[in-house]
Order: structure tokens, then sequence, then C-alpha cells
């Protein structure tokens, strides 16, 4: 692939693709929390709220560790994925 | 697969500095300055004189305010303290606040010039004077893109140690690069620390997600439900006059923080009515939250009332690093380390971007717009900004004291002077425009203290005979500025002709040195060359 073009679609991952995740771990880690250590739920939605931004760091590192833009995407995806389905499933929990 | 990330993190540390790095450059000096926030309201308002906090002082305010009658919510009285010399009084009826300044042993009433103070660099360097335009959301992507040039710029460092006691004198160029290098190694932690509280301080509008999915209201419920507050209070209670000697209150106070009884602040709400109350604010430079803490006493009676509720652990935790942004618990000493981690930050900041320009310059023979316009940002935003912040001070003292709206005009005359050096820098030679404006601020920063003797000579006859360190130290800064501006016009007057010969004769010699070698050796990379290449290569490719 051209090496601009990777480039710019790494950052892209890193920086749309990160928030995206943290936003998500923000959301999934609210019911985590709330069954794990029992908090309660404005204490949980801080927490998470601000722990999403440590969630943002560690994509953005990822997305450049990758050996490829496209990994990079698929991980970001997959990130994803993963939070939506905690959401999905704990919604219940609250 | 290694050097290929490496190769990322430079073009990531190169191009995340230089989008944003006039930006970063501006928020990192103004904040840095609004670690003297108090300091620099001291001298922006001479009419105050320094005083210590006397024991008639609160017993003299509660008779000032008892006189403002007796259907006034709310009265707040600011005493001075350690950094600041405001003794000042507010009363509130309804949304209406009014607010008097008082001074000396008995309390005479003072009206020192308008001005936004200290204070307009601690409001500018967060809202940048936007903050009904996303001026926040702006300041806020910028810590993070700082805090992302932070981390790049870690991997782009081969060999950090030795990069770190390597300073080369012989060229500009390299001179800067290996400040820059160096200054970033230093301010690694303040950065991450700065940065990393600066986006918690305002976590509820960058992630405000979470609480939008759980609660209803949003952000502010989330707020109002781990934020502890004092109970309400009733209203239509019954009329009793308020206490007027604070000795029942201050002997409490005394007992009850016992290693610091300092006050800062004492507000009474609802000082007429029986279920009035007082609430007595310690400094805050004793934690390393931003909440202060605080007692409770009736109005009346003086009695302690129930104090606040400690607050949630999540919610001390962000007060915390709101605390540490501030640095409302600093010292002097650890003030000034604060201020100079600030200031090295910012000269990390602007070397990057004049390393960033020179580094191509020295490469390309047709400049193309891109080069233009990161040129003339560079001299406006960097020299630009001086001279803003230094005409800022100007303003305050120049403009008519009684003159309407003059504390929005301070602010108009910063815009202005920075408007006005940005054109200045479009239509002049950059080496000129470096020169005038850079020598412009020094002189400017010169004369300032000339003409506060000159305009009134008591003060600083005042300032001597009261040991005030702080408007003495102002001026002395401001001294050492002009100094250093001046320093710096001088080295850049000097070097930029020998530089550019000896620069363009080296690289003549290096690419001569080159081709030979390709020829000789053809494609064999002999340990000579490696060598070589490792040596010029360790710096010349973090940029």
């Amino acid at each position: 692939m051209n090496p601009a073009l990777s480039l710019s679609a790494r950052c892209l991952a890193a920086i749309v693709g990160g928030y995206i995740v943290a936003a998500l771990s923000s959301l999934a880690l609210v019911p985590v929390q709330m069954s794990l250590f029992d908090n309660r739920l404005e204490d949980a939605i801080l927490i998470a709220t601000m722990f999403s931004y440590l969630v943002y760091i560690a994509v953005i590192i990822d997305c450049f560790c990758r050996s490829s833009a496209s990994r990079a995407w698929r991980n970001v995806l997959v990130y994803s994925g993963i939070f939506l389905t905690v959401c999905y499933y704990g919604g219940g929990l609250i | 697969m290694k050097p290929d990330f490496r190769r990322t993190m430079i073009w990531l540390h190169t191009y995340t500095g230089l989008l944003l790095g006039w930006l970063l450059f501006a928020i990192f000096l103004t904040g840095t300055l609004s670690y003297f926030n108090d300091e620099i309201s001291q001298w922006m308002q001479p009419e105050l004189s320094a005083h210590q906090q006397h024991e008639n002082m609160i017993n003299i305010s509660l008779a000032r305010l008892k006189a403002q009658g007796t259907d006034v919510d709310k009265w707040r009285i600011d005493l001075p303290g350690q950094r600041n010399n405001q003794w000042r009084l507010q009363w509130q009826k309804g949304k209406e606040r009014q607010s008097l300044y008082l001074q000396g042993e008995s309390g005479e009433q003072v009206t020192p010039r308008a001005t936004q103070g200290g204070n307009f660099f601690r409001t500018f360097h967060y809202t940048l004077e936007l903050r009904n335009y996303g001026g926040r959301y702006i300041a806020g992507i910028a810590a993070m893109f700082m805090l992302l040039a932070l981390f790049s710029g870690i991997f782009t460092h081969r060999r950090f140690f030795r990069d770190f006691f390597t300073l080369r004198k012989k060229a500009v160029l390299k001179t800067l690069t290996d400040f820059h290098a160096l200054a970033g190694i230093v301010t690694i932690p303040f950065c991450l620390m700065i940065c990393a509280s600066a986006l918690i301080i305002y976590i509820g509008l960058y992630m405000p997600w979470s609480a939008q999915h759980y609660l209803d209201g949003g952000t502010r419920e989330l707020n109002q439900k781990v934020t502890t507050y004092l109970p309400k209070l009733e209203p239509g209670s019954a009329y009793r006059e308020p206490i007027s000697d604070f000795s029942v209150i201050a002997g409490q106070v005394a007992k009850l923080w016992p290693e610091n009884p300092n006050i800062n602040r004492i507000t009474v709400e609802q000082p007429f009515a029986a279920n009035g109350r007082i609430i007595v604010e310690r400094t805050r430079k004793l934690s390393l939250s931003n909440k202060s803490e605080v007692l409770v006493f009736s109005s009346h009676s003086g009695e302690p009332l129930a104090g606040m509720p400690p607050e949630r652990i999540a919610r001390k935790i962000r007060r915390i690093f709101y605390g540490l942004h501030e640095g409302h618990f600093a010292q002097p000493g650890l003030r000034w380390l604060f201020f100079i981690s600030g200031l090295l930050s910012s000269a990390l900041i602007a070397s990057g971007l004049v390393i960033w320009l020179y580094k191509r310059l020295e490469k390309v023979k047709q400049r193309h717009a891109g080069h233009f316009i990161v040129e003339r940002l560079n001299i406006a935003g960097i020299a630009g900004l001086l001279l803003a912040i230094i005409g800022y001070f100007y303003a305050n003292r120049l403009l008519p004291v009684d003159i309407d709206e003059r504390a929005r005009l301070e602010i108009g005359a910063f815009l202005f002077i920075w408007l006005v050096s940005l054109q200045h820098s479009l239509f002049r030679p950059a080496n000129k425009a470096w020169f005038e404006q850079l020598s412009l601020a020094s002189l400017a920063c010169l004369l300032l203290p000339v003409i506060d003797i000159i305009q009134e000579p008591s003060r600083l006859m005042r300032a001597i005979e009261q040991h005030n360190l702080i408007y003495l130290g102002f001026e002395l800064a401001l001294l050492v500025t002009g100094l250093l501006l001046y320093k710096t016009v001088k080295a850049l007057l000097v070097k930029p002709k020998q530089v550019k010969q000896k620069q363009v004769k080296q690289k003549q010699v290096k690419q001569k040195q080159v081709k030979q070698k390709q020829g000789k050796e053809d494609k064999k990379v002999t340990l000579k060359h490696k060598l070589k290449r490792i040596n010029a290569g360790s710096k010349a490719d973090v940029v």
C-alpha cells in the first residue's frame, strides 16, 4: 500500500478508532464494575470514564505497533466488538 | 518491523507537533504564567497595598456587610493571604451581586482599576477566549496531541542517554536539536502530569457517553451525585441578628485546625435568618485536592453545625488531578519548579517548531507554500505571543483608570497586538521579522518597570518600604526576561550568515565524501561507513 495512505489510515485508526473504543469501554466497564466490585452506579460511571483515557492511550499505542494499517483497524474493530458485547449482555445487571 | 515502527513514531512526532504546535505553545506559556496568577494580579492592581491578615479584619467586614441591609441573601469575605492582597467583600440579593475592596487597619474602601489580572491567562489557556465556541474542546484535543507527541518523541531516540548528554554548540540548528531532546527528556514527567490532569479536569466534556447512557441528566446529574453539598437552607426562617464579634468562631477554628488556622474565605448564607450559617474556608495550599476544607457555624450564635459530608473516592481522585494541575499546594520553591518546568516545556515546543522548518529549508532549493506558512506562524506564534503578553501588561498601565469596559479593553489589546504581529510577519522577510519582533519585546520588557516608576514613583517606594517581594519580583522578572530576549536577539544577529556558510560547506563536503564512497565501495557497507551513518543519523533522523 502507498505509505502515506497507510500512515493516514493508521492515524485515523488510532485517533478516531481509539476514541470510539475508549467511549465504548466507558460504557462497558460500568456493568462489569457493578457486578464484580459492587460499586454504586455514579462511582462506577466516573471510574469507567476516567479509565477510558487509559484505554484510549493503549489503543493508540497498539495501532502504531501493528505491522500494517489493516491490522490496526482489525484490532480496533475487535476491541469495539468485545466492549459492545459486554455492554449488551451487561445491560441487564443495572 | 522494528525500524519501521520507529519511522512511524518519528513521523507521528513531527506532524502531531507541527499541526498544533503554535496552539500548544500559547497554551503552555499562558498556563505557565498562571502559576503566578495571584502575583500577576497583585502587580496589575497597584492601588491595593500589601497587607497581612489582622484580627479586626473580619469584624470590620461583618459590620460593613450588615450596613448593606437585611434583605441580603449572601455575604462573602475574601481575606488576603500569602500570595494575594485582596480584601474583598461581596453581597448578593437574589441574583444581583455587588462587591467592594477594603484596605488598611481600619478598612477604608479602595477602588482598584478594573482588570482581569493574571486570571486572564488562566482562562485563556483552556478556553482560548472561545468559551462558547468549543475552546475547551480545542484545548483538550491539543492536550491529547501533546501526549501523543511526547510519547512518540521518546521513541525517536535510539540512544536515550547519549542524546541527553549531548549539546553541540557549533551550529545553531544542532544546538537547537540537542536542546530539544534535552528539554524533552527533562520535562517528560511534568508534561505527562499536566496533559493527563488537564484531560481529567474536563472529563465530562471529553467523555460524556457513559454518564449520558446510564443517567437521564447526563454529566450534570453525575456531578451532582458524586459531589457533596451542605444541606439546603429552608426559606422563611425567623429573623435573628447575626454575630458581630467573630472571636467566638475564631477560637473554635483555631482549635479544630491547630496547625494552620489561616482562613481564606468566609461565606455567610442567609445572614439574618435563624437557620443562617457561616462557612469558613481554609486556604487551599494545605491539600492536594482542589476542594477546600470548610467548617460550618450558626450565623447568630456561632455554634458549630454539621460540616460537609465526605466525598466519594472516585470524585476525590478527580479532585486530586485537578489540584495537581492547579498547584495551589505548591510552596514558593515548588511553585518556581513548576514554573520553570512550564517554561522549559514551552521552549521545547517552540524549538521543535523552529527545527521543523530549518531542517527542511536546508534540504530544499525551492520553497513551497507550507514552508512559508510555517515560517510566518512561527514568528507570530512565538515572538508575537510574547509581544501580546507584554502588551497586555502595558495596556494595564497605560489605559485610563476610569474608562468603561477597561478589563475587556486590556484583553482586546492582547489580541490586537497578536494580530498585528501576524500581519507584520507576513509582510517582512523572515529574518527581519524575527529580529524586529524579538527586539521590540525585549525593549518593551526593559521599559515597563521604568514606565511604572515614572507613572507613579510612590508605588516602588512603598513596595520597598513594605518589603513587598511580589511587586519587586515581578519587576525583576520583567527585567530578566528583557535581558534574555536581548541575548537571543544578539545571538540571532551574529549567527545566521556564518552558520549558513558553514552549513553549506559542510553539506558539500559530506556529499563529496558520500559520492566518493559510493564510487569506491559500490554497495558494500563497511564498518566505517556504518559507524559514520550511525553518528550522523542519531540526531539527524529525529526530525
